[in-house]
């Protein structure tokens, strides 16, 4: 398999995964869009880049003072990319549907990144990694089998 | 708070309530259901780690195995490892509710089913699960 296993933190897609939930059921609640935005905006500079989009509040203050310990274990790193940058996807068709005036339709949207962080967080099945390695054994991406 | 407010509050809180409930009874539902399935190669007396995997897996390769690996370590002489090939045993996948690969499923020393884990576990889990179905015994 010409997938190349790295070093991944498992503990900073957690944290990742714990933050995209909360700011994604704080704007819900509150009703502002903007929070949705800008997790959108950085679920996506994260996905270009390769990282978590909230890597820096695990790097900067719960790695530091010990709040959240380092899980690091030969993974994929291509697979949690490709979750992420398909939560990103779905994020930034619910502002679309919610600056359009859907309201439904963009909590809807925004209710399904955070079903699928959830189910990542709490039962450990990464819908985006399962839906990665399908599309990898049907030769979808050039850097895995 | 407003009104509006206050009711989207309770709106997420009733779902992630919701959400828990039915993750639990799922969970337990699968297991009863499991009872009555097969498991080649068990041996009663000993509790068993039941691995499904297929050849073309990657994290099952890459993830888990490694992670059984290291906590056969400690419980090699108290675990029975039983890996089910789902291309070869596709019935057994079926029967067992097998939807993404690797699950694994802890079965206790009578070989009845007691946590289900689809995805990747990890070690620290297996040994709590593992450790849990010695204080049941």
């Amino acid at each position: 398999m010409p997938d190349t296993l790295k070093p991944v933190d498992h503990a900073a897609l957690r944290v990742n995964q714990a933050v995209i939930i909360l700011f994604c059921a704080v704007s819900y609640i509150l009703n502002f869009w903007p929070l949705t935005a800008f997790t959108a905006l950085l679920m996506t500079l994260g996905t270009l880049i390769g990282r978590p989009a909230f890597a820096f509040i695990y790097q900067g203050f719960l790695k530091p003072l010990h709040l959240v310990n380092p899980d690091i274990v030969a993974d994929t790193p291509q697979s949690h990319r490709f979750a992420q940058g398909l939560g990103a996807g779905f994020l930034v068709l619910a502002v679309a549907a919610l600056l359009a005036g859907w309201a439904v339709a963009g909590w809807i949207l925004t209710g399904i990144v955070v079903i699928l962080a959830a189910l990542n967080l709490f039962t450990g099945f990464c819908v985006g990694c399962f839906f990665y390695f399908q599309l990898s054994k049907l030769h979808f991406f050039r850097s895995a089998s | 708070m407003s009104f509006d407010t206050f009711s989207r509050l309770a709106f997420v809180l009733a779902l992630a309530a919701l959400g828990w409930l039915v993750y639990r009874v799922g969970i337990r539902a699968r297991l009863q259901r499991l009872a009555a399935c097969p498991t080649p190669g068990f041996q009663a007396g000993n509790p068993a780690l039941v691995l499904f995997s297929s050849p073309d897996c990657v994290p099952c390769r890459t993830l888990q195995k490694p992670e059984i690996a290291h906590f056969q370590q400690d419980w090699v002489s108290k675990v029975q490892l039983i890996e089910i090939d789902v291309t070869e045993r596709p019935d057994l996948a079926r029967a067992w509710g097998v939807m993404s690969l690797p699950t694994t499923v802890v079965l206790d020393k009578r070989g009845t089913a007691q946590h289900f884990n689809p995805g990747i576990v990890r070690r620290s889990d297996l040994i709590r699960q593992f450790a849990s179905l010695e204080k049941l015994s």
